[in-house]
């Protein structure tokens, strides 16, 4: 990868990035965080956290040496995330499809 | 203290400096605005002389809300908020709850603003968002708190606004950590004597330490209440209800228990608050009643947390036969770490925690964290300042607005003043604001030097600040003994400090006048 | 009573704190001083003292205290700083 190359896809996962990184891990991070004892903790959490979440991700993105690290747990966390939260949604309709049989 | 290398920490010093000079300005407003929001209620108090020092709680209310109940029409009244207004008034909202088309929660309802004897002094109807305007008697503080949580942008865009500033911070304070490679070693030292850029160094570092754990917290506390409605419960109720964000509020805000319309007439509200008074040595700050006139009907009362506490208390109590239920933590029925955790976020916030004490403090951090903003840009400039002349207009902005903007929210305080008494304060302060800044702005561009600038926007808030009492006065506000009688000291402990502020500052401004005097004269000596 | 032991601690912190500024090397060899500043590992011990009380606050669970104790160590610290000895230089 050329270095211009390498500085905007820097630029891309600590400023965009991070921000669409942290939302879809806020919203995947209530579908599987324990209730806790009132049972809002995974509601809640999140909310409370995402602040956190995206300042982490922005400065890994700035400084990590290794760019294919930043990449990678940037795209995990997202495909992870993103994945919990379609499967969610997934199953939604064929419930309601269950539920008219 | 920490030690990057070398590429890394050009990039933390020019994440630092960049996302410091693109939004200090605009974070600066935010932090000065949120520092005056601190002591909002004082505020409130002193500039619209309210002597009154009984909570609404504390006297009988019962009846007045039997009576709105009564001719509110039904479909308002499935539950009501009862809340402080004025001078320890009570405003009392009935409303339903509605789903707007966006999918948002809101209120529509009734809102009665009563007087001191429990008459309807002001009967509004709308949403939430409608009827809770700033009134005659509070413009003042509704304009520092709006300034700060939003900016006067409308929402969704003011809140969004004001959340990127809380995370430019957050950038700043880490990032400014991540550069300091003498953290501790430097804590002392202030070489006021140095070079330019050196003093500036050491001014912006040394503020910037000692605040540097304050800043973290009121950075992400600050952010999470701008996000939090606006785009947090949007995204986690898409995900956990489908979007159903009535399902998301019953379930974190909810009271667990069997839902039973049979119509009941709610207890004695005045039994609940002397109860709960008792419970808490301290009348409630909010009281909600859900479903209104059921037999399920539930009262809450929120109170301010206990000594020793941060997180407030919540009591809560059966409608219909006004008894005591339990105590329930402020966010979930049953005690959680989320719940605390995001019920400490708005002391953590606020400072409200403590009293007096607390709010002193946190209005200190505040001060420091204006200061840090301020001599961060400064220091910015001054790096530049022998390479690029054209930065002259932003350094003379940083002085406009950085002396401009106190001095702005001081004229809004003397405008609300002089006509709050003639009611069109809700006017004539943020018009008073607007007209100073003009004039600060206009005085950035016709005074000639920086330094001259800088001393005559200074000797205006030492003015303002000495003459605000006066002014409160002389608008027939309350004199001291009858606030001592009283004992709202608020009212007292306000105007010594303005008092006490402004001649320090216009002291400071003829010694610095006086020692520049001297120096000019020493120049000229030698060639007498 | 609470607020007895607040004032102490934060009293006991600044005053440790004003030792702290009075010794600091860098500050005192920056406003031409004499060097007799306190030894790097007086200054470690210095510093933890001036962290004990609020750590006392935390271990009866006044967490309030706490929170008050350390903004005031902050805005007292960077006040003590401000402070300018007889012969500074700086």
């Amino acid at each position: 990868m050329s270095p211009h190359a390498r500085k905007w896809t820097r630029i891309g996962f600590a400023g965009p990035g991070a921000v669409v990184v942290a939302l879809v891990t806020m919203a995947g991070m209530s579908l599987w965080l324990p209730r806790g004892s009132a049972g809002i903790d995974n509601l809640v959490l999140p909310l409370v956290l995402v602040p956190l979440i995206w300042a982490a991700l922005f400065f890994h993105a700035c400084l990590d040496a290794r760019l294919a690290r930043v990449v990678g747990v940037a795209l995990a966390l997202f495909a992870i995330h993103a994945g919990i939260v379609a499967h969610k949604f997934m199953d939604r309709p064929a419930m309601a499809s269950e539920a008219h049989r | 203290m920490i030690h990057l290398p070398k590429e890394e920490t050009k990039l933390m010093v020019a994440v630092h400096g960049w996302s410091g000079v693109l939004l200090g300005l605009v974070l600066y407003a935010v932090v000065i605005t949120g520092m005056a929001a601190v002591f909002a209620e004082e505020i409130g108090a002193w500039s619209a002389g309210h002597v009154e020092t009984q909570s609404a709680f504390a006297r009988p209310f019962d009846r007045s809300v039997r009576e709105l109940a009564a001719r509110t029409p039904n479909e308002f009244r499935d539950d009501v908020d009862l809340f402080e207004i004025g001078d320890h008034n009570l405003g009392v909202f009935f409303h339903r709850h509605e789903v707007a088309p966006s999918g948002e929660l809101i209120n529509r309802g009734v809102y009665y603003q009563l007087d001191r004897q429990g008459r309807v002094a002001n009967e509004l109807r709308g949403t939430g968002e409608e009827v809770f305007g700033p009134r005659n008697d509070d413009a003042l503080s509704s304009f520092l708190v709006d300034t700060h949580v939003r900016l006067h942008v409308p929402d969704p865009w003011g809140l969004l606004l004001t959340g990127v500033m809380g995370l430019a911070m957050l950038v700043a304070a880490i990032s400014g950590l991540l550069v300091h490679r003498h953290l501790f070693k430097d804590i002392f030292t202030l070489r006021r004597r140095a070079n330019p850029v050196l003093a500036d160094r050491d001014r912006h570092s040394v503020a910037g330490t000692w605040s540097l754990p304050f800043a973290f917290l009121l950075a992400f506390t600050g952010s999470f209440f701008s996000f939090f409605g606006t785009i947090g419960v949007p995204i986690v109720a898409m995900a956990a209800f489908g979007g159903d964000q009535q399902a998301f509020s019953d379930t974190v805000f909810g009271q667990p228990g069997k839902p039973n319309p049979t119509p009941q007439p709610i207890g004695n509200l005045d039994r609940i608050a002397a109860d709960a008074i008792g419970r808490t040595d301290g009348a409630p700050t909010f009281m909600t009643i859900e479903h209104f006139g059921r037999a399920d009907a539930a009262v809450t009362t929120f109170h301010e947390s206990k000594p020793g506490d941060i997180e407030p208390m919540t009591l809560v109590y059966h409608g219909g036969t006004a008894t005591f239920d339990r105590e329930k933590p402020s966010i979930g029925s049953k005690p959680s770490t989320g719940g605390t955790l995001a019920a400490i976020m708005a002391p953590l916030h606020f400072g409200n925690f403590a009293g007096v004490l607390s709010k002193a403090v946190w209005f200190g951090l505040g001060f420091a964290i204006c200061y840090v903003t301020l001599t961060g840009i400064r220091l910015w400039l001054a790096r530049r300042r022998e390479r690029q002349r054209s930065l002259d207009w932003l350094e003379r902005s940083v002085t406009v607005i950085g002396f401009g903007l106190p001095l702005a929210l001081l004229a809004a305080a003397a405008g609300f003043l002089v006509t709050m008494p003639l009611g069109s304060a809700v006017f004539w302060t943020p018009a008073s604001f607007l007209a100073a800044c003009a004039v600060a702005i206009l005085a950035g561009a016709v005074v000639p030097r920086q330094e001259e600038l800088q001393r005559g926007l200074q000797i205006a808030i030492g003015a303002l600040l000495a003459l605000l009492p006066l002014i409160r006065l002389a608008s027939g506000g309350p004199g001291w003994p009858a606030t001592i009688a009283s004992g709202q000291l608020a009212i007292m402990a306000v105007d010594i400090a303005t008092l006490a502020g402004g001649a320090w500052t216009l002291w400071r401004l003829s010694a610095q006048g006086r020692e520049r005097t001297a120096k000019d004269s020493a120049a000229l000596q030698p060639t007498e | 009573m609470m607020n007895s032991f607040l004032f102490a601690a934060i009293a006991i912190s600044l005053a440790l704190i004003v030792w702290l500024w009075h010794g600091d090397p860098k500050r005192r060899r920056s406003s031409g001083l004499p060097q007799v500043g306190n030894s790097a590992g007086k200054r470690r011990y210095l510093a933890f003292a001036v962290a004990l009380p609020g750590i006392m606050l935390a271990a009866i669970g006044d967490s309030a205290a706490v929170l008050v104790w350390l903004g005031s160590c902050s805005i007292g610290g960077w006040l003590v700083t401000q402070l300018r000895n007889g012969g500074d230089k700086a």
